[in-house]
């Protein structure tokens, strides 16, 4: 099955270049151009890695991720922005983000975060299965 | 903290934020061009795999690109007109252009309150003889002021116009809360206009909008040419 990717910019024609070429490489890619569509499309469809920008336009990209890990604390965020310093990486990473990667980018560096993030988050769903079907046996008695 | 002080520390403010909005804005252009760059390289590996690209996507790829350097072009060009604005202390120019270049650099800060910035620029060029950077930096000061208190789909408008031997810079917005805050601001711009022998002054309109007003004397007074000398020689 395919790496699902939410891409999330507000420069249009940056995000459907990306996309193109993550999709020639195998990937689903879905593009939100600002925060609140981010966090609708989250609301719709599942994703193994959310690609966010910082600075956009009606909502930042620490409040829009604070808002997607509010609906799925399982999402990896990687943040990739030009509004890399070293104090917004930090900031980001404590608030939950798992990477903070700097624009512009080398896809093959990205796609190999994605992967890391997708690996990471197919593991903490299977974590959580394992945990459910457990809670389940011990209230059986088995 | 003296007032030459303070209004030295905030004009490093200024051109910091500015650098930092139009660093930000080359980034995302040069961004772009990397993914084109990349999408033609992607295209060729393709092609060496049996999967002929197409010669009209390549054109087409080519003029965006063209398009993305004449963006990064004019970028460059406005930030090399507004960090020469601090070559002379008081100097002839013509304020229409300023005006301009100033709402430009400011675009990006309404950008991101989804708030659009309007104007309109007298057509007879407006020569005065004053301080650029400190024009400059009182008209993004209330430009920000306005910014701050604009709601989402908001429009400002910046009016230029000569009144007598001043100019007068309208920028009419919704209107500001009086608080300690916007006070501290307001009197912060005051010692801008001061220092360059204009002032301000903020009127409500009928309709609910207010209009922060900037007076900028057409040719600066000799004894505030002085001030300001004095000023950037302390520093």
């Amino acid at each position: 099955m395919s790496i699902k990717v939410l891409l999330v910019d507000d420069e249009k024609e940056f995000t459907s270049i990306l996309s193109e070429r993550m999709e020639s490489r195998g990937l689903t890619v879905d593009v939100a151009n600002t925060g609140p569509l981010a966090i609708k499309k989250v609301k719709e469809k599942s994703y193994d890695a959310i690609i966010l920008d910082l600075a956009m336009p009606e909502m930042d990209g620490i409040e829009a991720m604070k808002q997607l890990l509010q609906e799925n604390p399982d999402l990896q965020v990687i943040f990739l922005t030009g509004h890399a310093t070293l104090e917004k990486g930090i900031e980001a990473v404590k608030l939950g983000a798992v990477e903070f990667m700097e624009k512009p980018v080398d896809i093959n560096k990205l796609l190999d975060k994605v992967n890391e993030a997708k690996t990471k988050k197919t593991h903490i769903t299977e974590m959580r299965t394992e945990k459910e079907i457990k809670d389940i046996l011990r209230k059986k008695g088995w | 903290m003296g007032t030459n002080r303070l209004l030295h520390e905030m004009e490093l403010f200024f051109f910091g934020t500015i650098s930092a909005s139009v660093s930000h804005e080359l980034n995302n252009v040069l961004s772009i061009i990397n993914e084109y760059a990349g999408l033609l390289d992607d295209l060729v590996t393709a092609d060496k795999k049996g999967i002929p690209f197409e010669n009209e996507r390549i054109k087409k790829i080519a003029l965006n690109i063209s398009e993305q350097i004449k963006r990064q072009q004019d970028i460059i060009k406005l930030l090399n007109r507004f960090a020469h604005r601090v070559d002379k202390p008081v100097v002839q120019f013509i304020l229409n252009d300023l005006v301009y270049d100033i709402i430009r650099l400011s675009q990006r800060f309404a950008s991101l309150k989804k708030v659009s910035l309007e104007f309109t620029l007298p057509q007879d060029p407006l020569n005065i003889i004053n301080n650029p950077f400190a024009v400059q930096h009182a008209i993004f000061s209330c430009l920000i002021l306005a910014l701050d208190f604009s709601n989402r789909n908001d429009c400002i408008t910046t009016l230029l116009d000569k009144e007598e031997e001043q100019a007068t810079i309208k920028i009419i917005c919704r209107p500001i809360d009086k608080n300690d805050e916007t006070e501290k601001i307001l009197k912060r711009i005051s010692y801008i206009t001061d220092n360059i022998g204009g002032r301000i002054n903020i009127i409500l309109t009928d309709d609910d909008s207010q209009i922060i007003r900037l007076f900028i004397p057409l040719s600066v007074p000799d004894h505030t040419r002085d001030n300001i000398r004095d000023s950037i020689n302390e520093h």
